[in-house]
């Protein structure tokens, strides 16, 4: 029996140089700005990378909807509202699933030492599983600190696709916002509409934070005085408010707790 | 940034690249630096308002099924539903139309 053909149709801009890093990414060795930038540039272009068999054409967009999406983001949501400790246990179920895609690409006769252009494929649907997993993860987590702290807010409900997909995660004091992880929030990114953006960063190349990003005019609701702020000290001036104004935006990121802690008098003043 | 292409390595280095990515991913957040998050963020969310966003219609058993050439934060597709902000716009199949 023959093996099926397959092939690998890249973008032209594509070259070697945006394959390392690719690697690079998945190697842990992404070091500075640029770097990041051109593996944000990377999975970008690989949005349009077509993967050909005898069946047709899919991109590798497609494949991610209908081989990962489709057949593992519900079992993988299902799960992850039964853990009792999602920060300690998610990663161990985030990485099952991860295994699984790795069978499944085996399985679909696509892991192929003739076709190592192949490899960028299971690369792009590991990166974006962990985009999603850790995201819905991040998002269950911050949930369950909202209601232990007594912040009252909407959320939608994930096991609901409809409701998955609703503009907004979650609405406090009339205000919509949504729970992001770094990666996603760039990789994703798009016109900042919402209210505010709760968010989790590593600073400093090992701690991790967690901060909320506000229009200024949600923060003139919960009010409160703040601090101009520059991208190259705004991790040592917080827990602060810290305005910053920058490529014509005008933002305020604050510390996840002091936001609690202000919504907290928020809405106890409205009582 | 990699020395190697994925053509210039073995199966053995792949497999032992995906084993360390997955047990990594796991012992850390897999975050970007704070200091150089938002400058990102806010230079390649410029960019992409500018960009068309694409939408590939299929039919798969007579529905239709809607799928963007890329994610994007603020437009969320799904089966044949296309939310922008506040507004849903769902999608259907007409009849063959004779000209």
């Amino acid at each position: 029996m023959t093996t099926p053909s397959i092939q690998i149709q890249l973008p032209a801009s594509f070259g070697p140089d945006r394959e390392r890093v690719v690697i690079g990414y998945l190697a842990g060795r992404l070091y500075g700005r640029d770097a990041w930038a051109k593996a944000f540039e990377a999975f970008d272009l690989l949005d349009q990378a077509v993967l050909v068999t005898a069946r047709g054409y899919y991109t590798f967009r497609t494949l991610y909807q209908q081989v990962v999406d489709r057949l593992m983001a519900d079992a993988y949501l299902g799960e992850l509202l039964t853990l009792r400790d999602v920060e300690q246990q998610s990663p161990a179920l985030w990485s099952r699933f991860a295994r699984r895609i790795i069978s499944e690409f085996t399985q679909r006769g696509w892991r192929r030492s003739d076709v190592p252009e192949a490899r960028l494929l299971l690369s792009y649907l590991l990166y974006w599983w962990g985009a999603f997993a850790r995201g819905y993860a991040f998002e269950v987590e911050v949930f369950r600190d909202l209601r232990n702290s007594g912040v009252q807010f909407q959320a939608h409900n994930l096991l609901d696709r409809q409701q998955r997909y609703s503009p907004s995660d979650l609405a406090v004091s009339g205000m919509a916002g949504d729970v992001k992880t770094s990666i996603y929030f760039v990789q994703a990114a798009a016109p900042l509409e919402h209210d505010f953006y709760i968010m989790r960063l590593v600073a400093r190349g090992r701690t991790h934070m967690l901060a909320v990003l506000l229009k200024p005019a949600a923060w003139d609701i919960i009010d409160g005085d703040t601090v101009l702020g520059h991208l190259d000290t705004i991790v040592d001036q917080l827990p602060a408010p810290v305005r910053i104004r920058h490529r014509g935006q005008e933002l305020v990121v604050v510390d996840y707790d002091e936001w609690k802690r202000r919504i907290l008098r928020l809405q106890g003043e409205a009582q | 940034m990699s020395p190697q292409t994925f053509a210039e390595m073995s199966e053995a280095e792949f497999d032992t690249l995906l084993d360390d990515y997955i047990e990594r991913e796991a012992a850390s957040y897999g975050e970007v630096p704070a200091e150089i998050f938002f400058d990102l963020l806010l230079e390649r969310s410029a960019a992409k308002t500018r960009q068309p966003l694409h939408l590939e219609v299929t039919v798969v058993d007579d529905h239709l099924v809607i799928t963007p050439d890329r994610e994007m934060g603020d437009v969320i597709v799904r089966g044949n539903e296309v939310l922008v902000g506040e507004r849903r716009l769902v999608f259907q199949l007409a009849g063959a139309a004779q000209m």
